[in-house]
Order: C-alpha cells, then sequence, then structure tokens
C-alpha cells in the first residue's frame, strides 16, 4: 500500500524525536557537565567526564531509548493480537512473570552474589510466564482464552512476589523488592546493555515479522486464516516476542507500566489504524516517551532518584482519562 | 470442467457430527446458492470448503489435488472466503480493508504492486464503493459494512469465492447489485457458492441451488427442478405460493406447513 502523507513523516519524526531526547539525556546527570563537553567526552577522550559518559550517561540513554521501544512495540503487537486497546504485557503475565523472577533472586539472595542473577531470573520468569499461558490458553483461535489464561499467570506471579515480600525476614531485600518494583535506570552499567539488547532485538524482530498476520486478524481470526494466515505460528510469534522483549525490559529495570499501554493508544490513529504500520511507530513512539520520562525524573528530583516507572505511570493517567474522555464523546 | 468437489465429506463440531457425507461438485463458472433452514451446516460446510475445519471423512478436492495437502497461502490465492460474522476489530478505512484481500499476493514486507492497486480499485469499483474508499469502516451502516467485506474477498482475485449470507442486511437494490456481481464472476469462469436465505434471490440469479437440511444435502439442481411447494414443506415446515414469471420463479411463503403448526401449537401448551 502507498504511504498516506501522516505515514511519510511520522516515523522520521518520531524517530528525530526520540534520538533528540536520547542526546538530552546524555547531557543530564548528577555530574553537572557542561552539555557540549558532555557530548565531547563520548567520542574523544577526557578523562573522568569520559568515564561518567561512558559507563554511566550512555548505558542509561541506551537503555531508556531500547526499553521504551521494546515496552511500545510489545503493547502494540499484544494489542493487535488480542484485538483489544487495553491489552499489554501485564495482562499477559509476562512482566509479572519477570518481575517475579528478580524477586525470587532478591529474597533467595542471589543478586547479592552475583549481580546479574537478578536480569537473568527476571528473563527466565518471563519465559515461564509465557509458557504457562501457552499451555493454559489452549487451541482457540479467540483471544478470551489467552486472556483468561494471562490474567491467571498475572495474579500468580503477583501473589508470588507479595509473599516473597511479606515473608523476606531483612528488611532491606524487602525495601530492595520494593524500590525494584517501582523500575528504574539508575546505575545501569553496559553490561546491562549487552545483556538485554539481544533479547529486545531478537524479540522486536518476531513482533515485527507478526505484523502482516496481525493486520489480517483485524477481520477476525476465522478470516485471517482464509488469508493464509497460521494463527499457531503467530500466537508463538506474539508470545515469544513479548517474553524476550518485556521480559528484558522487566529484567533491566523493573515494572514500568504504561508505555506498552499507552504508546500504541496514541499514534493509533496517526496510522490509519493498521496494526503492522502502528508497530513501527509505537517502537519509536515509546523510545521518545520512555526517554522523556527519564529526563522528567531526573529534572525534577536531581537528587532524588524518582522511579521511573513512577513517572511513567503519572505522565501515562493523565493521557489515558483524555482519551477515555475523548472516545465517550465520540470526537475519536 | 469441476473447480472444486467433495467426496462424503464429514466434518464434526466439537464433536457433534454436523455434515454427513457430502458430496458435491462445483464447476468452474457456476454461481450456486446453497439453502437450508437455520442449523442444516450451511456455514460449516462453507468454512469446510474453505480449508477452515479439519475434517472428520471424506476428501475436498480443488482442482484434482486435496485441499487439506494444499499449504495456507496457495489456498488463500485460490479461495476467498467472506463470513457471516462482519467483524473488523479497529478504525481501519475502507481501502485498507479491501487492501487486506491482496496478503495472499503478497510477501512480507512487500510494496503494493501496480496488480494489487488494480485488484483494489477494481473491486472498491465493482462493490460500488468508490464514494467510501477513505471512511472509517466502523462509521459505516452494517449494509455497507457487508458490501466492504465483500469488496475484499473480491481484491483476493480467487477462481473460488464462498459467502456466508453475503446478501443479509443488504436493502433490495444491493441485493441484486450482489447477484449481478457474482453473475458475472461466474461468467468470467469464477466459481461462487453463496448461502442465501432469501429462496428468491437464489431462485432467480443462482444457476443452481444445493438445499442443505440437518447435515445432508437433500437436492441440488436448478432452481425450477428443485424448488417446489413439497420440497420447501418438507425442509423449512412453510407452505408457499410459487409460481414463476419470465425471470424465473417467484416463492411467497405463506405460512407454516400443518406439521410445523402442529409443532408449534403442541410446544405452546404447558
Amino acid at each position: 500500500m502507498t504511504l498516506s502523507a501522516p505515514d511519510r513523516w511520522l516515523l522520521p519524526l518520531l524517530g528525530g524525536l526520540a534520538l533528540v531526547l536520547a542526546a538530552v539525556s546524555l547531557t543530564i546527570g548528577a555530574a553537572g557537565l557542561a552539555p557540549s563537553r558532555a557530548l565531547a567526552a563520548l567520542i574523544v577522550d577526557d578523562g573522568a567526564v569520559s568515564i561518567v559518559m561512558r559507563e554511566i550517561r550512555l548505558p542509561r540513554a541506551i537503555l531508556s531509548v531500547s526499553l521504551g521501544a521494546a515496552l511500545g512495540l510489545s503493547g502494540a503487537a499484544l494489542q493487535g493480537y488480542l484485538r483489544n486497546p487495553l491489552a499489554d504485557a501485564g495482562l499477559m503475565g509476562i512482566g509479572p512473570g519477570a518481575a517475579l523472577g528478580a524477586v525470587a533472586a532478591i529474597y533467595g539472595g542471589v543478586s547479592a552474589l552475583f549481580p546479574l542473577a537478578l536480569p537473568l531470573m527476571a528473563l527466565a520468569g518471563g519465559f515461564v510466564a509465557m509458557a504457562l499461558v501457552l499451555a493454559m490458553a489452549g487451541r482457540g483461535d479467540g483471544p478470551a482464552g489467552l486472556i483468561l489464561a494471562g490474567v491467571a499467570v498475572s495474579s500468580l506471579a503477583g501473589a508470588l512476589t507479595a509473599l516473597a515480600l511479606s515473608l523476606s525476614e531483612n528488611p532491606f531485600a524487602a525495601l530492595e523488592i520494593v524500590y525494584w518494583m517501582l523500575g528504574s535506570l539508575n546505575d545501569r552499567s553496559m553490561q546491562h546493555v549487552w545483556l538485554a539488547l539481544p533479547f529486545m532485538a531478537g524479540g522486536g524482530l518476531l513482533l515485527v515479522l507478526a505484523g502482516r498476520g496481525l493486520d489480517a486478524l483485524s477481520l477476525g481470526a476465522e478470516t485471517a486464516r482464509s488469508l493464509g494466515v497460521n494463527m499457531t505460528a503467530l500466537r508463538l510469534l506474539i508470545l515469544a516476542g513479548t517474553a524476550a522483549t518485556v521480559g528484558a525490559a522487566t529484567a533491566i529495570a523493573g515494572a514500568i507500566g504504561f508505555v506498552g499501554l499507552v504508546v500504541p493508544h496514541l499514534l493509533r490513529p496517526w496510522v490509519g489504524a493498521r496494526p503492522s504500520r502502528l508497530l513501527l511507530a509505537s517502537a519509536l513512539g515509546g523510545a521518545a516517551l520512555l526517554t522523556a520520562a527519564d529526563i522528567a525524573a531526573g529534572l525534577v528530583a536531581p537528587d532524588r532518584d524518582l522511579k521511573l516507572g513512577v513517572v511513567t505511570a503519572l505522565i501515562g493517567t493523565p493521557f489515558f482519562l483524555r482519551l477515555i474522555a475523548a472516545g465517550r464523546s465520540g470526537s475519536r | 470442467m469441476t473447480a472444486l468437489e467433495t467426496r462424503a465429506l464429514c466434518v464434526a463440531l466439537d464433536g457433534r457430527p454436523v455434515l454427513d457425507r457430502i458430496d458435491l461438485a462445483l464447476q468452474a463458472g457456476e454461481f450456486v446458492g446453497l439453502i437450508g433452514p437455520n442449523g442444516a451446516g450451511k456455514s460449516t460446510l462453507l468454512r469446510a470448503l474453505a480449508g477452515l475445519l479439519p475434517t472428520r471423512g471424506g476428501t475436498i478436492v480443488l482442482d484434482g489435488r486435496p485441499l487439506a495437502r494444499l499449504p495456507a497461502g496457495a489456498r488463500a490465492r485460490r479461495i476467498a472466503y467472506v463470513a457471516q460474522a462482519r467483524e473488523v476489530a479497529w478504525s481501519l478505512d475502507v481501502e485498507a480493508v479491501v487492501g487486506l484481500g491482496r496478503l495472499p499476493h503478497r510477501a512480507a514486507f512487500a510494496p503494493e504492486t501496480r496488480g494489487d492497486r488494480a485488484a483494489i480499485d477494481a473491486a472498491l469499483a465493482t462493490m460500488a464503493l468508490d464514494g467510501l474508499r477513505g471512511h472509517r469502516v466502523d462509521r459505516l451502516s452494517g449494509g455497507e459494512l457487508a458490501r466492504v467485506l465483500i469488496a475484499r474477498a473480491l481484491a483476493q482475485d480467487a477462481e473460488l469465492l464462498l459467502a456466508d449470507e453475503p446478501a443479509a442486511g443488504l436493502d433490495p437494490a444491493h441485493q441484486i447489485a450482489l447477484m449481478t456481481v457474482f453473475r458475472r464472476l461466474a461468467g468470467a469462469g469464477r466459481t461462487v457458492l453463496a448461502s442465501l436465505h432469501d429462496l428468491n434471490l437464489a431462485a432467480r440469479w443462482c444457476d443452481r441451488v444445493i438445499v442443505l437440511a440437518g447435515g445432508r444435502i437433500v437436492a441440488t439442481g436448478a432452481p425450477e427442478a428443485v424448488l417446489d411447494a413439497r420440497l420447501l414443506a418438507s425442509v423449512y415446515g412453510i407452505e408457499a405460493h410459487v409460481d414463476r414469471d419470465p425471470g424465473g420463479l417467484l416463492l411467497v411463503p405463506t405460512g407454516l406447513s400443518a406439521r410445523s403448526a402442529a409443532a408449534a401449537r403442541s410446544e405452546d401448551r404447558p
């Protein structure tokens, strides 16, 4: 199909926005460096300044962009697959499953011995949740079985996380669990980047490959099959892609809500509501939104460690309410 | 030339037998009406012929080859299917929905070709949807949406079109327009099988009707040869006035047949 006018500038616009925001985020931080010197130190060696930039700010900027992209993309894919604008990875149990894996790592004390145990166990938790959802959902084409299974796995993971919290004898571990669950990008290193990026890239590729099937699925599962779409393969693509992207995102940054829910919602009218076109747009939009949220968190309370998950929820909720109000008045 | 054939086709839904040893053959260039009461198995038959249901027994043969062995993508280029449920999940525009019919012809991420464009334009023109091109489907009337979804199937440009109650919800003018579209397709060598509840549409426009009742074919043939008062009484339980004019049969249901009426009365009793 030929690109309509909004499509032509939407992707460059969102991509440019994400890049600019990433550059801005590189100039902000506790070290109080001048922006020009900070950016130059990334490339030209400038002693301590280069270390701050390359070891602290660069991983943070890369993670905010890639995590935002992963969350936006998975939200768009899940909404397309479930044909429901309210779906996100939390509903599918994958976010909560990953969170449970991380909490288990903190609770069991493994993460204190071996720092990467936390993201690794979170990733594993996401994949276990996905496998459970797949096994429980049965073989039907409809979204109802999958949503029910997702909600069940979500509740189970949430309950087990709460159990770990209430049984935790070490108050520091309990505090760490609570802070971790609020979602943050503080103190992440390039190690985190190298751990998460392959999963997010691979999962993202799976989700983008699902685009064609998602378009056909707009007409219902039966018609999609009559158009040659293999619904079993599509389900696997979506769930495996979501487990990899959201599992990795949760593994690195904890639970960051609303990006996957709000970004596809906001961008849907701009891509003519086509699920396949929404994928890339939501990835770029998610990258921009999460980076903006991270900048906002740093600007509003530079010394208070405002949690990123809190900021996205605070930004996301008014947007969401506006959407609901607009939908109710029928103006959209 | 036989386009599609079934031999002793049996289909069960959730373990309940729905179709029982269906033998039928659709010729290329034929517009066939599938008629029968609610629950006769019309939709199940159409879905099975579209390759969307597992069969319990028998075979479906498309152009001499078993349908089950045809890969889904190749099948989609040869069989278009219009579902009875008219659902579109998102607020897509008419052109985008019709364009979905081109998916089986396009490789992943391939841009739209001139052929795709031509097929979409032709389908829109055929269903008189040019004026609605840019309209969003969630703002259309039920009949307009029905026409969009038929245009989607036409854009698929398949040799066999299976349509489940395509005329339901259309006004008389659009019903007749749809019948002429199907006739034209048949005239161009395509094959159309459509389930119809309007007996007059079936009688006056179809080359042939297949009458389904209780999961079996009870009659098949030219409408004039098959549709008579006796058949309508036994299949639908109705009494009908059957007449003819130069355009074909005229069927006016006048009441329930004596047997149905007695059954209805006995259900009224406590």
